[in-house]
């Protein structure tokens, strides 16, 4: 098997599941909160779409009667109980939630559509990657297809960090507004090397296209000399 | 460029066809349009000799400089 075309396999592979395993966690974000967040809640025995602002918690348990919940009128119904399942192995306290399916673009909805714009990027870059190989073994190494090919790979990864603090700016927004903890441990933002790797390359394939265009020229010129 | 190549007026000259100056010089057409019509960007020695001989001229004939030329 060709190892390029392998190597292209497993990267898009990882890619997948690592755009999957992103997708999943800020999918999931409530699971961290000490009370589940639910679109839906049993209201007076009857399930039904609710809004639930939890505003005041004494004690670490949970304890219905300890908190106050705030109720809202919703679909003009006026419900007196709200009962919501309970974990004990979340530390994180909510302290304020709207439901994300009230509005579309909500935060953690930038956040999803960051991430998966991220993923997008990246599978452009290979691809370009792929495109490249292809016109360089059609014997045009030095062409200007080449070199457009490479600006926007240069393009696509400066913008990738843009992505990522795009992402965490708004994650961490996100948390601020709904969590009460420390938040630092969590892992969620992107590390260091995200952001530096991409624009080191893009440095680097930067100075690339120097070369390239160094190379047309001389190419031009051995061309047209008879 | 301010060199400017004089080849379609020697070739009239001598009145000889693009076809027959390069089955004599041995190069190909294209490079032989490329050159009559001033897009070439250097021109090998070995060029000039056959095309002179071929022509029965001095390179003079062939390249001239032009200071107003700014092509």
């Amino acid at each position: 098997m060709n190892p390029f075309k392998l190597f292209l396999k497993l990267s898009l592979l990882q890619k997948v599941l690592f755009c999957l395993a992103t997708f999943m966690f800020v999918n999931n974000i409530h699971k961290l909160t000490q009370f589940p967040i639910f679109d839906w809640a049993e209201i007076n025995g009857v399930k039904q779409r609710t809004k639930i602002k939890i505003t005041e918690i004494e004690t670490d348990k949970f304890d219905p009667e300890k908190i106050n919940i705030e109720k809202e009128n919703f679909n003009t119904a006026i419900f007196d109980s709200v009962s919501l399942n309970y974990g004990s192995d979340k530390p994180y306290l909510l302290i304020n939630y709207h439901s994300v399916s009230d509005y579309v673009f909500s935060k953690l909805w930038l956040c999803k559509m960051l991430i998966i714009s991220k993923f997008i990027f990246e599978e452009i870059i290979l691809l370009l990657i792929l495109l490249i190989v292809l016109v360089v073994k059609q014997n045009n190494f030095f062409s200007k297809t080449v070199i457009k090919l490479l600006k926007i790979i240069v393009c696509l990864l400066v913008s990738l960090p843009i992505l990522y603090f795009a992402k965490d700016f708004i994650l961490l927004s996100f948390l601020h507004d709904n969590f009460k903890g420390n938040l630092s441990n969590l892992g969620l933002y992107s590390k260091a090397q995200n952001f530096f790797y991409p624009l080191f390359f893009a440095l680097i394939i930067f100075m690339i296209i120097d070369v390239f265009q160094k190379g047309i020229n001389l190419k031009q010129e051995n061309d047209l000399t008879i | 460029m301010p060199i400017i190549v004089n080849l379609d007026v020697m070739m009239a000259k001598r009145k000889m066809s693009l076809n027959e100056l390069s089955e004599k010089v041995d190069i190909t057409l294209s490079n032989l349009s490329i050159l009559k019509t001033g897009k070439a960007k250097a021109i090998r020695f070995s060029t000039l000799e056959s095309l002179c001989k071929a022509l029965d001229c001095q390179p003079a004939d062939i390249l001239e400089f032009s200071k107003t030329e700014n092509k």
